[in-house]
């Protein structure tokens, strides 16, 4: 199955569509990317704007000792229910020296070595997120490290918010757009592909049975113009050999029957009786053998083979009528049997009528003189039923190729044409010719269903 | 009987020519569609052989000319091309019959009777195979020259057969010639037909026989002629 249909509009369309939708992650996520960033600086800013307020009111009381003195304010702040917000002084050894109430001392052993100014973010014990800071203060030559702890709820509630309604808006966002975008293609891609639309189009008219027909080269853009020319070349060549064809095919057959009839004139004036039987039968070779070669070249050809609806069985009946007199005159009998009526299908009369002629003059010529045929129509099947010996299964394919004859049969007559113009005839029909070996004979089976 | 041979082949053309002669048939012979033209004369040419490729112009187009001109005798086309499609143009363009080359001289001067039909001239209406002649005018069959008896019937089928000799006549053409298009007329009442003519013929000795091809039709064949 294709997955891409072959319309180029399609593909321009869909291609368009791919690196738009590409291009809009990009750039969503480089936005997410941004906000994300700024929003997290923006939280630490605010840590850090805690540990510097927190150590500024960090100082010796009158007894001459560390205190921290946050005014009332701060120490509401600090001092909520949910433990949201903490803070921590220690000395440099990692000894508390002030905290607040519930400061998680436990999570901040490790920051001891990190450095003067230190974010992390850990997990509570409850499953809580908290960012935190460690802020060396130096006061008095003595380096106090002042921690921050906030609790990340709403930093990631406004993360994940953004993260929502970023990806809903791009979605929403993207449909009009995508939309808008695919007509404006679409009228980019027809002004722009409006020569080879025309080309393509123009194209459809080309039959082989009208090759006069030519592209139009005029106001058609460069990066086209050789193509259109090629396709005008090669038309113009085809003409050519189809005329050529077409002559020859017209011609031969006068060309080449005329000497035979007055041959057949000469032998009639003879006098031996047995002679002219002779010649007569010679000549009738020759002249099967042109027809048969005429048939060929006239299937091979071009040009288009008319085609109408045609009666099987009238055909059959036609082609057996008019070989009846060859067995007869080797007393063998031939028989129709019709196992179905008026059996119509689409094709061409004198092709079917020679391709069936055919196969009855090979059971004619390649079964014992003592054997009968018999044609059978059944369905759209025409069957010619002889007696002569089983074909074996390697010859059978190769014996509808042109010139090819069973091995016995490579000294006899026949010019090996004959089943190669049924197999075409058959192609033509959009059927099927086949041997199907019994034990006492082969069916040839034209299927023409 | 004057005929006027229209073929490019000389040698054909004298062959044919020489033939007919010996049937006491005139004949004059042209070359080329533009000789045919000059030579050709209303009354005094019976019937036209023509071939269909001709030098200067097509067999055909010659036949389209001589009829735009008025001339209404019997033309026979020579053709070498056997396609169905051929023939109906063949036809259609004005010819009343043709043969296919090569052709067999026997067959040429029988369609050249049959194209000539006159009731002045009894040569063409008598056919005659083996011991058998039928004289199609007035319906009188004889055997070595006695006379012989058939229903209308018989006689139907024995003169399509002997108008077609060595030839397969078609069942459903005996069938629609016997009982026409509006009768009942089955398969098996022309078997019952061809019964008894096979009979009487025997009886009355002829030296024909009725060959049957079953499905297919019937063929006369003279007894006389080695197969």
């Amino acid at each position: 199955m294709r997955l891409i249909p072959k319309s180029l509009g399609f593909r321009v369309l869909l291609y368009v569509f791919a690196t738009t939708f590409v291009m809009l992650i990009l750039l969503g996520g480089i936005i997410f990317n941004e906000i994300t960033t700024l929003t997290k600086s923006v939280s630490q800013e605010r840590l850090l704007a805690q540990a510097r307020q927190i150590s500024s009111f960090i100082e010796y009381d009158w007894r001459g000792r560390l205190a921290v003195d946050l005014p009332s304010s701060y120490e509401e702040y600090y001092a909520d229910n949910k433990n949201h917000h903490q803070y921590g002084v220690t000395d440099l050894a990692g000894n508390i020296v002030f905290q607040s109430k519930g400061f998680m001392a436990d999570k901040i052993k490790n920051t001891k070595d990190k450095g003067a100014k230190y974010y992390f973010s850990f997990e509570s014990e409850n499953g809580k997120y908290f960012a935190a800071l460690k802020y060396d203060f130096l006061f008095e030559d003595q380096i106090y490290p002042v921690y921050v702890i906030e609790y990340e709820e709403e930093f990631s509630q406004f993360i994940e918010t953004l993260r929502g309604e970023f990806l809903e808006n791009i979605v929403f966002l993207m449909l009009p757009l995508l939309l808008l975008q695919s007509l404006l293609i679409s009228l980019i891609f027809r002004a722009a592909f409006k020569p080879v639309l025309k080309a393509s189009k123009e194209m459809r008219k080309v039959k082989y049975d009208n090759l006069s027909f030519r592209l139009n080269e005029d106001n058609v853009h460069s990066e086209l113009l050789p193509l259109i020319k090629g396709v005008n070349n090669s038309l113009s060549r085809l003409e050519k050999s189809a005329e050529t064809q077409k002559f020859f095919i017209a011609n031969a057959a006068h060309e080449l029957r005329t000497p035979l009839a007055i041959l057949k004139a000469r032998i009639a004036s003879l006098k031996n009786e047995k002679e002219i039987y002779l010649l007569n039968e010679d000549l009738r070779n020759i002249n099967r053998l042109i027809s048969q070669m005429l048939d060929i070249s006239r299937m091979d050809s071009i040009q288009d083979i008319p085609k109408t609806q045609i009666n099987i069985n009238e055909i059959t009946q036609k082609a057996c009528a008019d070989i009846g007199a060859l067995f007869i005159a080797q007393n063998r009998e031939l028989s129709l049997e019709q196992k179905d009526h008026d059996q119509m299908i689409n094709g061409n009369e004198d092709t079917l009528f020679r391709a069936i002629l055919n196969l009855l003059e090979n059971a004619l010529k390649h079964t014992p003189s003592d054997t009968n045929v018999r044609v059978i129509i059944e369905g759209k099947k025409i069957i010619i039923r002889d007696y002569g010996k089983p074909i074996p299964e390697e010859h059978k394919i190769k014996l509808f190729e042109r010139f090819e004859k069973l091995p016995e049969n490579t000294n006899t007559k026949g010019s090996g044409l004959g089943l190669s113009i049924v197999k075409k005839a058959a192609e033509i029909h959009n059927g099927t010719i086949a041997i199907v070996s019994r034990k006492d004979g082969n069916d040839f089976v034209l299927d023409l269903t | 009987m004057n005929i006027l041979i229209i073929e490019d082949q000389p040698d054909l053309g004298q062959l044919v020519s020489d033939h007919l002669s010996t049937l006491g048939i005139k004949s004059q012979i042209a070359e080329t569609g533009e000789k045919a033209l000059e030579t050709i004369e209303v009354g005094v040419h019976d019937l036209v052989i023509l071939d269909r490729g001709l030098p200067d112009m097509e067999g055909l187009e010659l036949l389209k000319i001589m009829r735009e001109e008025g001339m209404k005798m019997p033309v026979l086309v020579l053709t070498a091309k056997d396609e169905l499609g051929d023939k109906v143009e063949g036809l259609n363009s004005g010819a009343d019959d043709y043969l296919v080359k090569p052709f067999d001289m026997d067959e040429l001067v029988a369609r050249i009777h049959a194209l000539h039909r006159r009731p002045s001239e009894a040569i063409n209406a008598v056919l005659k195979i083996g011991n058998i002649e039928f004289s199609s005018l007035d319906g009188i069959i004889t055997i070595d020259e006695a006379s012989f008896e058939l229903s209308a019937k018989e006689k139907e089928v024995l003169e399509k057969l002997m108008r077609l000799p060595g030839r397969v006549v078609s069942k459903d053409s005996l069938i629609s010639a016997l009982y026409g298009h509006g009768e009942e007329g089955s398969d098996n009442s022309i078997e019952v037909v061809m019964h008894r003519l096979r009979k009487k013929l025997q009886k009355a000795g002829a030296n024909v026989e009725i060959k049957t091809l079953r499905g297919i039709g019937y063929l006369l064949k003279n007894g006389e002629e080695t197969s």
